[in-house]
C-alpha cells in the first residue's frame, strides 16, 4: 500500500473532529482525506456505493482496495507513525472483535461524541 | 583440602566469569541493535541495553548460586571432576537459554519498530481508481 483515502461523513461533528486528529499526525503513507458522497468522491471511485460510504467509515487504498468500519478505523491507524504497532494488536484474532465492537459503538454514538470534540478542541 | 571444597572453588569463579562474559557480549552487540532500532537514539539504546543486560546478570547468578549444593560425599579427584563438569554444564546451558531469550527479546522489539508493509486487516472489496487524491 502506498497511499490510502479516508472518506469521511463531513455531516457528523465527530467524523470531523477524528478528519483533524488524522490529519495532524505524522504519517507513514501519504493519507487523503475526502468528504463521503461529494463529487470529488464520486469523481475518484466511481464505483463505489457512495450512500453506503455516508454511514459506515471507509477507507481506499491507491490500488482500489475498500475498507469498511473497524477495518477502515485500523488501516487509518496503521498509516500513522506513532499508531501503526496499536494498529496491529488490535488487528490479532482475539481483538479484532474488541476493535469491531469499538467501531459499532463509535458508529452508533458519534452524535454524542461529537460533543465530547468540541470540549476538547474547541476549534473544531 | 576436601574435593567437594575444590569444586567449589572452581565452579564459583568459572561460572561467575562465564556469566560476565555473556552478559558483556550482549551488551556489546545487543547496544548496536538497539540504537539500530530506535533510530539513532543513542540515550534509548543505552537505557534499554542495560536494563535488559542486568536482568540476565540477576538471573544467571541466581541461578549459579542456586545450583552450588551439591548431594552426597565425595573423595576421589573424578568424582570432583564429574561433579564440576555437570555444574558448568548446566549453567552454560542456563545461560545459553537466558542468552537466546535476550537475542528473541531484542528481535521482538525490532519487528515492533520495522513497519510492515502491509495493513494488518484485508480489504472487504474492490473499487476502480481514477485518480489518487493529494495528501492532507
Amino acid at each position: 500500500m502506498r497511499a490510502l483515502t479516508v472518506l469521511y461523513d463531513p455531516s457528523c461533528e465527530f467524523c470531523r473532529g477524528a478528519r483533524d486528529w488524522l490529519a495532524a499526525q505524522p504519517k507513514r503513507i501519504p493519507v487523503a482525506l475526502v468528504a463521503a458522497g461529494s463529487a470529488e468522491a464520486r469523481a475518484l471511485y466511481p464505483e463505489l456505493d457512495h450512500d453506503g460510504t455516508l454511514g459506515q467509515l471507509t477507507a481506499v487504498d491507491d490500488a482500489g482496495n475498500v475498507y469498511r468500519e473497524e477495518k477502515a478505523w485500523l488501516t487509518a491507524l496503521w498509516a500513522t507513525r506513532e499508531h501503526h504497532a496499536l494498529a496491529s494488536r488490535l488487528s490479532s484474532a482475539p481483538m479484532l472483535p474488541v476493535a469491531r465492537a469499538a467501531s459499532e459503538w463509535i458508529g452508533r454514538n458519534r452524535g454524542d461524541l461529537g460533543g465530547l470534540i468540541r470540549r476538547f478542541h474547541p476549534a473544531v | 583440602m576436601s574435593v567437594i571444597l575444590v569444586t567449589y572453588l572452581l565452579y564459583v569463579p568459572v561460572s561467575i566469569a562465564i556469566t560476565i562474559w555473556v552478559g558483556r557480549t550482549l551488551y556489546r552487540n545487543g547496544y548496536r541493535f538497539l540504537v539500530d532500532v530506535f533510530g539513532g537514539d543513542e540515550e534509548m539504546a543505552h537505557s534499554v541495553n542495560h536494563l535488559l543486560v542486568v536482568g540476565f546478570y540477576l538471573i544467571n547468578l541466581g541461578y549459579v548460586a542456586l545450583n552450588l549444593r551439591v548431594e552426597g560425599e565425595y573423595y576421589t579427584a573424578r568424582a570432583g571432576v564429574e561433579v564440576l563438569a555437570g555444574k558448568l554444564g548446566t549453567v552454560l546451558v542456563g545461560v545459553g537459554l537466558m542468552h537466546f531469550f535476550n537475542l528473541y527479546v531484542f528481535s521482538r522489539i525490532r519487528a515492533r519498530h520495522i513497519a510492515p508493509p502491509i495493513p494488518p486487516v484485508r480489504p472487504d472489496a474492490r473499487t476502480r481508481v481514477n485518480a489518487q487524491p493529494a495528501a492532507a
